[in-house]
């Protein structure tokens, strides 16, 4: 089985730590974990190099989630690879708006293994 | 913090005192769920005859988020810096807990998920309210002021004996 080599991006190093921990409690494979605490961070690392998943929050500063999501489609080593919104922000405005730009799913912030089998391992399938 | 519509921007709620319960709840439940912290009322100690008035100067650390559409305000924790050590290490480890820029990130994300959780309990909030990201304040015989304050309610729980404050602060 191949590991996963996954990109988390968050404001916040401790939550950053906390997705990849809920990630493995979950029972995700986790290879590489890249770490970025904004959008226009994370778009100079996905040009250097392709992910099997990007996990993502939507509240960050210089650059926020739906605006890194939006700009991803331009990157040829984003394509193909899910993106996950991880947040606080619950609303179903947020979720149609982040899933309109082209997430695979959302997440709400605290991650529990249930959300993660539930509507993350179904992404995986073709992956590991 | 993202833009509102119009009309979501245009309708503002009151502050409903049956909030200080669901505060109350949310706070325990995110620091339950994040820093394996569980709290629980917290009960001064008698004031003795005689003593000094409380001071009105915080020290220690507050978290801030800030809310803006149907609610504008914010909600805030404040706690003796001890405990945001302590609550840094259960979040983020030990060692990570000795930066005090990581235990600043700890209790930020804590009022964030508290601020998020509270606005999806209430469903007058929930999609119409956004969140700012944290701020957070630190050291001694600090004032926090507000403009143009409203009405606030605050919960006081307590972990490992020492307080933690939990305010919603509205803007009039």
């Amino acid at each position: 089985m191949k590991k996963l080599k996954i990109r988390i991006v968050d404001g916040s190093a401790v939550m950053r730590k906390i997705v990849e921990r809920a990630l493995g409690q979950a029972g995700l494979d986790l290879g590489e974990v890249l770490e970025a605490g904004n959008g226009a961070q994370v778009l100079v690392e996905v040009q250097k190099g392709s992910s099997d998943i990007i996990f993502s929050d939507i509240n960050m500063p210089v650059m926020d989630g739906l605006g890194f999501l939006k700009s991803l489609p331009g990157f040829e080593t984003a394509k193909g690879v899910p993106v996950i919104m991880i947040t606080t922000e619950g609303s179903q405005a947020r979720v149609v708006e982040a899933l309109t730009a082209g997430a695979k799913a959302y997440l709400r912030k605290p991650l529990t293994p249930e959300q993660v089998n539930e509507r993350v391992t179904p992404l995986l399938v073709g992956v590991s | 913090m993202t833009a509102m519509t119009n009309s979501a921007a245009a309708k503002r709620v009151p502050l409903d005192p049956a909030w200080k319960s669901v505060l109350d709840c949310a706070s325990i439940e995110d620091f339950e769920m994040m820093a394996s912290a569980r709290l629980t009322a917290y009960v001064p100690a008698a004031v003795q005859p005689g003593a000094e008035p409380v001071s009105q100067t915080q020290s220690g650390v507050t978290a801030i988020v800030g809310l803006a559409g149907a609610l504008c305000g914010m909600i805030t924790i404040r706690c003796p810096s001890a405990t945001s050590i302590k609550l840094a290490s259960k979040m983020a480890g030990d060692e990570a807990a000795k930066d005090p820029n990581i235990v600043g990130d700890a209790m930020g994300e804590l009022c964030n998920m508290v601020a998020g959780n509270f606005k999806a309990k209430v469903t007058s909030l929930a999609d119409h309210c956004m969140l700012s990201v944290p701020t957070v304040i630190s050291g001694d015989n600090y004032v926090m002021q507000v403009a143009e304050p409203g009405e606030s309610l605050t919960v006081a729980l307590s972990f490992d004996d020492s307080p933690i404050w939990i305010s919603l602060i509205t803007q009039s």
